[in-house]
Parts: structure tokens; C-alpha cells; sequence
């Protein structure tokens, strides 16, 4: 079997490049994709070095016309799309009644949008080769709720939705769709969260049964397994990655 | 050369592995290189046959017989574990008790039986094993559970019952032993055919209706999530309840 090729968005930094390692690592070709292309450069060059094959696609999840070309860039590259994950993510934590207008449209945009955006421009690949794998990075934010973080939990609990509703449609061009649901995660997001929340990490690390954040890794791992063959009778489901900090 | 294999040198109980689904995982397990305790209740003849098989993957494999729904049992099968392979790292409580009828077809008192095996039956096996998982610090407790746990089913009204319990007890668990780096988890299985449904073709189109992916599961459809959560991948999933069940539901 030749190898499979994978999509992933946002891979320049945090999970998402981590996503993109370890898929690569498992023998899958990778196209990083990026809004900060730079920021792919550097995941391609980290799959290089470990003897994996990646390439750096420029995208802006929020606009369709940008994924659809990177989509193209893509394939036109590698051939086809085996694999999405959508992974882009991005948020402002903030009580809501403080929020604005125009952080809400970001919110959803870049969350919520960026993936039904990329489902529009590969599902059909995938129909016409009769395989394909989502995983959609969804968080528990989307299944429990979260304080200070109204519009992305709504964009988040989204993303779970439109899974499900995708893994019935795709179920018969067998298609499956998944999300994984990250707990809090060591990442540079959460970093910068932390810059404006003071003693957010600490808070959230003594309620996490096992004592401590998510690694990139934690994440990559989950998402690796549902992106397998071993996942193939599950679809529509949620993964929770958390260290027991939620149990839906 | 060392062994890469995910479970190398690890034991791991399978429960109710003489056959079936418990069968499939077993084999799984001792693929990615671990010692298996093969539970079996009254399957003896299949155990034996089972263990054979493992043997000649050339592993350390020990059939052990037991009632999970009796503690004094469970006790019996930690020490026969403990003498033959030392301390355990993984349980995967496949073992359960299904009446299939629908409650007021049950004789006064008969689900009382089902209700010990599927639910006291785990809560006995993690009273027994998970004291040295979490001397250790580390340690891995699976129960499988069938979706009806989590969406009801007129006539798996008990056994559902007894394992949305499950679901919850693991849930505490998980969260008494997270320190000691101790994962619990829960799979939940949609309708598996393993050949003995004794459907006609029309009941089993109907029933296949329910479900997108188009068939109904298989032993062999099981085994990935088990590998995966057994193994160090799945280090921080813990508390969490994961449907394999070809879509027919999607619940939280």
C-alpha cells in the first residue's frame, strides 16, 4: 500500500505540529498546513530531519477560497488527501460579558468555520476514493462548558455536532469522523492564555487527577489512533484527552 | 535486541476470554508481547483451546477459572496471578451475564444474578487488583460495557442497568487513583454478531439500519481501542467512555 497522506491545519506550533510529527512518524506523508507559514517551514524541517516526508502549505482556515487553494497546492503535490485533521484552533479567554463582536466572529471563524470549511474542500476526495479519516480537535470546553470561555465552548460544541451529523452522511463512502476532546494542554496558546490569567495553570493543574497539563504528545497519540485502521468501527464519536479532569 | 512490543513483559487478565470478543483481545495482548491470565467461568473447554493458541505466539499465558461475581474468587485468581507472573499491570473485564427479556418477563429476583456479575463483578475486581497498580504507580483497568449502558434497551434492561453503574464506578475510580498514574476507562460496544444472533435476514436488515457504517460489529473491530487504551499512548485518558459501534449512537 502506497502511503497515506495527511492534511493537517495549523500544524505550525502547539498540538497541531505534534499532530504532524507523529503521524509522519508513523509513515504517513504530511501537508503542514499554516496560516503563519514560517511556522510550517519549521514542522516540515523537524519531519525532514526525523527521515519523514512533510510539505508546508500556506492556509487561512477562516476563508474557504484560501483552504481550497491549499487544498490544491496539496494535492497537486502529493496526489491525494487520505486523512483531515482539523486542528486550527484559536481563543480569547474572557468573561463573556466582556467580550466583543469581533472577537466572537475570530472565535468562530478560526474554530468552528476553518473545519467545516476544510470538510467542504477534501470530503469530496475522499468520497471519490472511497476512504477517508476526520478527526476534529473539538474541546471539553464544548462538552462541559468553561468560564471565560462562552463563544469558543459554542464554536467547540459546534464542531462536535457537525462530526456526528458528517459521520452519518459519510458512513456509506465509508468515511469516518471523529473528534478528540483536548483538557487543558501545555501548548503556546495556553502560554499566552496564561500571560493575561495569572495562576490559571496552577488552578487547573490541582484539578486534574493526574497532576498535570496535556502534552502535545497526549493529543497526538489519540488522534494517531483514530486516523488508524484500528479505528475503523468507530465514527461519530467523542475522545476525551484530559487526564480525567472532565468524564462525559 | 529489546522488545518494542507495547506490552512486553506486562500480565495482563482479559475476563471472560475464553471465546469471543474476550478471545480476540487476548490474542491482541499477548501479540504486543504480554503475559495473559485468560479468566474463563464455565467455558473451560474453550479456555484451554485459547490458551493453546496464545502459547504458540510464544508468550506466557495462564487460564484461570473463577466466578468474578464472588470476592473469595477474585482473591483466588490475584494470587494464582501473583505466584505465576507476579504483579499485574492491566485488567480487561470482558466477563458479563445477559438476560435478554424485557423486566416483567424476569422471575422475582432473577436479575439479581446479572446484576452481581456485571456490576459487583468489577467493583470486585478492582478491590482486588488495583491495590498493587497503585503500590506501583502505574496500572490499567478497562471494562467493556454494550451502548444500552448508555441509551437503554427494553430488553438489556437490567444488564444496562448494572453497567451505566459500571460507567460511573469507573468514573470515581478514576478519579481516586489518578495520582497513582492508575488509567480507568469504559468501552462501549454496539450489537457484535459473533455468528449466534439467530436472526433471519429481514430482522437483521432492520437491525443494520441503525447503524451508518453499514454491518454490524466484529470481535476483531474491539481489539484497536483495547491495544490503544492499554497502552502508553493512552497514558492521559482516564474516566472516559468511548462508543465502538459503526455510528449507531453518538452521544456527549
Amino acid at each position: 500500500m502506497s502511503k497515506q497522506i495527511a492534511f493537517v491545519t495549523g500544524a505550525g506550533r502547539g498540538i497541531g505540529r505534534q499532530i504532524a510529527l507523529t503521524l509522519a512518524a508513523k509513515d504517513m506523508v504530511v501537508a503542514v498546513s499554516d496560516l503563519n507559514i514560517g511556522n510550517a517551514e519549521e514542522t516540515v524541517s523537524l519531519i525532514n530531519e526525523s527521515g519523514g516526508k512533510a510539505i508546508s502549505v500556506y492556509c487561512d482556515v477562516t476563508q474557504l477560497a484560501s483552504v481550497e487553494e491549499a487544498v490544491q497546492a496539496a494535492t497537486s503535490q502529493l496526489g491525494s488527501i487520505d486523512i483531515l485533521i482539523n486542528n486550527a484552533g484559536w481563543d480569547k479567554v474572557e468573561p463573556f460579558l466582556k467580550s466583543e463582536p469581533d472577537t466572537w466572529d475570530r472565535i468562530i471563524n478560526i474554530n468552528l468555520m476553518g473545519q467545516i470549511h476544510t470538510c467542504k474542500a477534501i470530503l469530496p476526495l475522499m468520497i471519490e476514493q472511497g476512504y477517508g479519516k476526520i478527526v476534529n480537535i473539538a474541546s471539553d470546553s464544548g462538552r462541559v462548558g468553561s468560564s471565560g470561555e462562552a463563544v469558543y465552548s459554542a464554536a467547540k460544541g459546534g464542531v462536535i455536532a457537525f462530526t456526528k451529523t458528517l459521520a452519518r452522511e459519510m458512513a456509506r463512502h465509508k468515511i469516518n469522523v471523529n473528534c478528540v476532546s483536548p483538557g487543558p494542554a501545555d501548548t503556546p496558546l495556553f502560554k499566552e492564555i496564561g500571560e493575561y490569567n495569572a495562576g490559571i495553570a496552577e488552578a487547573l493543574i490541582k484539578a486534574i487527577p493526574f497532576r498535570r497539563l496535556a502534552q502535545p504528545e497526549d493529543i497526538a497519540n489519540a488522534v494517531a489512533f483514530l486516523a488508524s485502521e484500528e479505528a475503523n468501527y468507530i465514527t461519530g464519536q467523542t475522545l476525551s484527552v484530559n487526564g480525567g479532569l472532565q468524564m462525559v | 535486541m529489546e522488545d518494542s512490543r507495547t506490552l512486553s513483559g506486562k500480565t495482563i487478565l482479559v475476563t471472560g476470554g475464553a471465546d469471543r470478543i474476550g478471545k480476540a483481545i487476548a490474542i491482541s495482548a499477548a501479540k504486543n508481547g504480554a503475559n495473559i491470565a485468560l479468566h474463563y467461568h464455565r467455558s473451560k473447554e474453550e479456555a484451554l483451546q485459547t490458551t493453546q493458541e496464545i502459547a504458540t505466539l510464544g508468550c506466557r499465558v495462564l487460564a484461570i477459572q473463577g466466578d468474578i461475581s464472588d470476592l473469595e474468587q477474585v482473591e483466588r485468581m490475584r494470587d494464582k496471578i501473583q505466584t505465576e507472573f507476579g504483579d499485574l499491570y492491566g485488567v480487561v473485564n470482558n466477563a458479563g451475564y445477559v438476560q435478554m427479556k424485557p423486566l416483567f418477563q424476569y422471575a422475582k429476583d432473577e436479575w439479581k444474578k446479572e446484576i452481581d456479575v456485571c456490576l459487583n463483578g468489577v467493583i470486585n475486581l478492582a478491590y482486588t487488583f488495583i491495590p498493587h497498580m497503585k503500590e506501583k504507580g502505574e496500572g490499567k483497568f478497562i471494562s467493556i460495557v454494550g451502548d444500552s449502558a448508555r441509551m437503554g434497551n427494553r430488553n438489556l434492561i437490567i444488564s444496562a442497568a448494572a453497567r451505566n453503574g459500571v460507567i460511573s464506578f469507573i468514573k470515581s475510580l478514576a478519579l481516586e487513583v489518578g495520582q497513582n498514574q492508575v488509567q480507568c476507562n469504559t468501552v462501549s460496544l454496539g450489537l457484535i454478531d459473533q455468528g449466534d444472533l439467530g436472526m433471519n435476514e429481514e430482522r437483521m436488515k432492520k437491525l443494520i439500519k441503525n447503524y451508518p457504517l453499514n454491518r454490524l460489529g466484529r470481535a476483531d473491530d474491539i481489539v484497536g481501542i483495547i491495544d490503544f487504551l492499554l497502552s502508553g499512548n493512552a497514558d492521559w485518558i482516564t474516566g472516559q467512555v468511548i462508543s465502538v459501534n459503526g455510528g449507531s449512537g453518538m452521544i456527549g
